[in-house]
C-alpha cells in the first residue's frame, strides 16, 4: 500500500477482518428476509466499530475518514450490506459532527454509540434536485411543526435519530432548506413503506412521515436556511465511504473468483490457465487498485482539512462504476455459478448497483466534477 | 439480402405484442416470481393462438414458419415482461431438436401435445463443465435393438419438473455421443430435485435433474442421421439465437421504460429528458439495441437457411445481445434512479433476468473461444 498505516490502524483492520468473516455467515439469510440484522448491529457495537468516528471525549473511537474507509472496505469484502449499515449510521452522524452546538453534542453523541442515526433528504419530487423538497417546517412559538413525506431514507425505520431536511421557507429553492435532528419518539413522526430493494436488502431504505410533528427549536441544526450547505458538506465527506464499500465489493468479488475458479474448468482446461480469463482478472485488478487509491486520496484530503467535492465525487463515481463492472466480470468468469444464490457474487452485483445511485447518482457526481473543472 | 420484414412477419410481431401487453400483467409477473410458479394459463393461451410451435410444420400442430418468426414472438414477449417471456420461450426448447432431427412418429408423439398446451419440452444438457459429469454418460445398452442407457449425469433444467418428457443431450466436447435421448419423467432413475435459486429466470423453475442408469428404448432415441448435423449443434445454435432474442426484447423493454420515465420525471424545473447527459445515454443505448436487432434477425435467418456462417454468427449474436441487455438494463436502472432499484417495478428484475440468461448455458467466454476458433481455422 502506498500509504503507511499506523500500528493502531493495522490492528483495527486485523480485528475488523475477523469480525467481518464472522458476520458474513448471515449474508444470505439477511438478503432473503430483508430484515434489519440487529444481531450484527450489536456485534459492531460490542467490537467498538459502530462508534469509530465518534470523538474520544464522548467514548468513541475518534477515527478519521481514512480509517473509517479502511474498515468499510474490509467489511464490504465479506458483507456489503453490513458495511452499508455502518456507512448509513455514519452518514447520519456526519451532519451532527459538523454542525451540532455543544449542548446538542452532549445530548446526542453518547447515544450514537449504541443507537442508529440516519440522514433524510430525498422526497418524491426531490431526488437529484434538493430544491424540490416539499416537507415544511413552520415555526410556532418555540417549536417547528413538520409536515411532509421523505423517501429512501437508509435505515430510517430503525434509526433513533435522523437528520431531516425540511423547508422553513417554501417559496425558495435550496435556500429555504433547514436541517433538524428528529428523534423517533417525536409525536407525529412515523415510518411508512419499507422498500423491497434489489440490493443491500438487509439495510433497506424507508419512507418517513411527518404529520403535525412538533420539533423543539433547539433541535435545529445550524441556522435556518443553512440546510443545503449542511447536506452538501456532509455528502462531500461521506461519498468516499460509499466508494470504500465499492472497493471492498470489487476486491471481494475478485478474490472469490480467483479462489473459486481454481477448481473449475473452462472449455477443457482449468479456468485460471485460460489466458482470456487471466487478462480479465488483470483488468479487474487494475481498475480496483486505481479506484482504491482515489478513495484514499479523497479521504486523506478530508482528514487534512482540504475537503474536495471534486475528489469525493470522482472517488464515488469511479469506485461504484468499478464495483458494478468487476462484479459483472466475476459473474462472467464463474458462469452459471456466478448467478446462483449458492455463491455470493450475484448478491455483490446487486449490492453494488445501489451505490451508483444513492447519495447522489453518478450523473450528479459528474455534474459536480465538470462544474469544478469549468469553474 | 432483404432488410424489411414481410407483411406477415409484421402481423406476427404485432399480434405477439398485443398478446403480451394484454396477458403479461406486472402484478402477475411479480407474483409468479415470488412464488416460483409457471404461468400455465398464459402458456395455454399462447398455444391456442399459435405462438408456441409457430416454427413446427403444420401437420404437427404448428404453422410452418421458421425460427425467424419464432424469435419475433420472443422479442415482443420479453419486451413486455422478461420473466414470463423467457419462461414461454424455453417451454418448447426441446422441440427444436425433435423438429429438425426426430423421425415421423417422434414428431407426432412429442410435438403435438406442446402446441396444445398439454405438455412442455425442456432440454437437459449434461453439462461438460461439472466435475460429476466428466465420466462416461451415454452408452448403448446390451443389445442394439434395446436402445441406450444414461449411466450418470446431472443437469439444471428449466421447467424440468413440469414436463412429462425431457430431451437429454451429452454436452461434453468430442464425446461422440451425438444422439439425443427423449426421457420420460417418471422412468426409473430420473430424479428431479428442488428448485435452483438463481438471480433471475425465477419463472422458468430451474431444477436439478439427476439421471442414474436410465434405460432409453430405441423409439426414444433421436439419431444423428448420416452426414447431417447433430442434435447437440442444433440445440446450441437454437439456444444461442433464442437467448439473443430474449436479450433483445429485454433491452428494448428496459429502454422503452427509460424513455417513458425521462419524459415524465422532472428535476431542476424541467423534464430530465432535457439533460444532455441523459440524452447521450439514450442515444448510445438506442444504437446498441438497433445493432443487436440486426444481428439477432440475421442469426435467425442464417438458421432458417442453414447458412455456412451459422455456427459463428450464433455465437457472435449471443455474446453481443446478452451484453447489450445487461448494459441496457443497468443503465435503465440508473436513469430511473431510486425507483429502478425497487422490486415493485420491473426494471431490476429485467436486469437480473438479463444477467442470468447471459450465463445460464454457454458463457460469453466460451462464445469468444468458439468465435476465435472459427476465425483462425477459416
Amino acid at each position: 500500500m502506498f500509504i503507511s498505516l499506523s500500528e493502531n490502524q493495522k490492528k483495527l483492520i486485523e480485528k475488523t477482518r475477523e469480525v467481518a468473516m464472522k458476520v458474513s455467515s448471515r449474508n444470505r439469510e439477511v438478503d432473503e428476509t430483508s430484515e434489519f440484522p440487529w444481531d450484527i448491529f450489536h456485534v459492531f457495537e460490542e467490537n467498538a466499530i459502530l462508534d469509530l468516528p465518534i470523538p474520544e471525549d464522548f467514548g468513541g473511537g475518534g477515527a478519521n475518514s481514512l480509517t473509517c474507509c479502511l474498515v468499510l472496505e474490509e467489511i464490504a469484502q465479506c458483507s456489503p450490506a453490513f458495511a452499508h449499515m455502518l456507512a448509513g449510521h455514519w452518514l447520519g452522524y456526519t451532519p451532527l459532527e459538523l454542525f451540532c452546538n455543544s449542548s446538542q453534542r452532549k445530548k446526542y453523541f453518547p447515544r450514537l454509540r449504541s443507537e442508529m442515526a440516519a440522514f433524510s433528504l430525498t422526497e418524491p419530487a426531490a431526488g437529484s434536485d434538493a430544491g424540490g423538497v416539499m416537507t415544511e417546517a413552520k415555526k410556532e412559538g418555540n417549536h417547528y411543526i413538520l409536515n411532509g413525506t421523505k423517501i429512501y431514507c437508509t435505515q430510517g425505520h430503525v434509526a433513533s435519530m435522523i437528520t431531516v431536511f425540511a423547508k422553513t421557507n417554501l417559496h425558495t429553492g435550496v435556500k429555504g432548506l433547514s436541517a433538524f435532528i428528529i428523534e423517533k419518539e417525536f409525536q407525529g413522526f412515523s415510518i411508512g413503506k419499507i422498500e423491497n430493494q434489489m440490493g443491500m436488502r438487509g439495510t433497506p431504505a424507508a419512507e418517513i412521515l411527518f404529520q403535525e410533528c412538533p420539533v423543539p427549536e433547539e433541535n435545529l441544526l445550524g441556522k435556518e436556511g443553512a440546510g443545503f450547505n449542511i447536506a452538501m458538506q456532509t455528502l462531500d465527506r461521506t461519498r468516499p465511504k460509499d466508494a470504500a464499500i465499492s472497493v471492498g465489493i470489487s476486491q471481494g468479488a475478485l478474490d472469490y473468483t480467483i479462489h473459486h475458479a481454481k477448481h473449475g474448468f473452462f472449455m477443457k482446461e482449468p479456468v485460471l490457465r485460460a489466458q482470456g480469463v487471466q487478462f480479465l482478472l488483470a483488468d479487474m485488478a487494475i481498475s480496483i487498485e486505481a479506484a482504491r487509491l482515489l478513495v484514499y486520496e479523497a479521504a486523506i484530503l478530508i482528514d487534512e482539512g482540504r475537503v474536495s467535492a471534486k475528489h469525493s465525487a470522482m472517488a464515488k463515481c469511479l469506485a461504484t462504476d468499478t464495483a458494478v463492472r468487476v462484479a459483472d466480470q466475476a459473474v462472467n468468469i464463474l458462469g452459471r455459478e456466478g448467478v446462483s444464490e449458492e455463491h455470493p457474487i450475484e448478491m455483490f452485483m446487486r449490492d453494488a448497483k445501489l451505490l451508483q445511485i444513492l447519495e447522489g447518482t453518478n450523473q450528479i457526481q459528474r455534474l459536480i466534477i465538470s462544474r469544478s473543472l469549468l469553474g | 439480402m432483404q432488410f424489411e420484414l414481410t407483411d406477415t412477419q409484421w402481423d406476427i410481431k404485432k399480434a405477439a405484442k398485443e398478446f403480451a401487453e394484454k396477458e403479461f400483467e406486472l402484478d402477475l409477473a411479480l407474483e409468479l416470481e415470488k412464488e416460483g410458479r409457471f404461468p400455465k394459463s398464459v402458456f395455454e393461451k399462447a398455444c391456442q393462438l399459435g405462438f408456441i410451435g409457430i416454427d413446427y410444420p403444420e401437420q404437427y400442430g404448428g404453422q410452418s414458419f421458421g425460427l425467424f418468426e419464432n424469435i419475433l414472438v420472443i422479442e415482443e414477449f420479453t419486451r413486455k415482461d422478461s420473466g414470463i417471456g423467457i419462461a414461454l420461450s424455453l417451454a418448447d426448447i426441446g422441440s427444436s431438436i425433435i423438429v429438425k432431427h426426430g423421425d415421423e412418429s417422434q414428431k407426432k408423439k412429442f410435438l403435438v401435445p406442446v402446441t396444445q398446451g398439454k405438455d412442455l419440452s425442456p432440454v437437459a444438457l449434461i453439462d461438460p463443465l461439472q466435475k460429476e459429469n466428466q465420466e462416461f454418460v451415454f452408452g448403448k445398452s446390451g443389445n442394439d435393438s434395446e436402445g441406450y442407457v444414461i449411466h450418470k449425469g446431472k443437469s439444471w433444467v428449466p421447467h424440468g419438473s413440469l414436463a412429462s418428457i425431457i430431451v437429454v443431450l451429452d454436452g461434453r466436447f468430442d464425446s461422440g455421443n451425438s444422439n439425443a435421448l427423449i426421457v420420460e419423467r417418471d422412468w426409473e432413475g430420473v430424479n428431479i430435485s428442488g428448485l435452483k435459486r438463481l438471480m433471475g429466470m425465477r419463472i422458468s423453475l430451474i431444477c436439478e435433474v439427476d439421471f442414474d442408469h436410465v434405460k432409453v428404448p430405441k423409439d426414444f432415441v433421436i439419431e444423428r442421421g448420416s452426414g447431417g448435423k447433430d442434435p447437440l449443434t442444433t440445440y446450441h445454435q437454437v439456444h444461442r439465437i433464442k437467448t439473443s432474442a430474449q436479450a433483445l426484447g429485454i433491452a428494448q423493454g428496459a429502454f422503452d421504460q427509460a424513455v417513458k420515465h425521462v419524459k415524465e420525471r422532472e428535476q431542476f424545473g424541467r423534464k430530465i429528458s432535457q439533460f444532455q447527459g441523459i440524452q447521450f445515454m439514450l442515444a448510445e443505448l438506442y444504437t446498441l439495441i438497433e445493432a443487436t436487432r440486426s444481428l439477432v434477425y440475421r442469426a435467425a435467418y442464417d438458421y432458417d437457411v442453414q447458412s455456412s456462417e451459422l455456427e459463428k454468427i450464433s455465437c457472435v449474436t449471443k455474446l453481443f445481445a446478452t451484453e447489450a441487455a445487461v448494459r441496457t438494463t443497468i443503465d435503465s436502472i440508473q436513469i430511473h434512479g431510486g425507483v429502478g432499484l425497487m422490486k415493485d417495478y420491473s426494471i431490476e428484475r429485467m436486469f437480473r433476468d438479463a444477467k442470468t440468461i447471459q450465463n445460464f448455458e454457454e458463457t460469453n467466454l466460451s462464445q469468444k473461444v468458439l468465435i476465435a476458433k472459427k476465425i483462425i481455422s477459416s
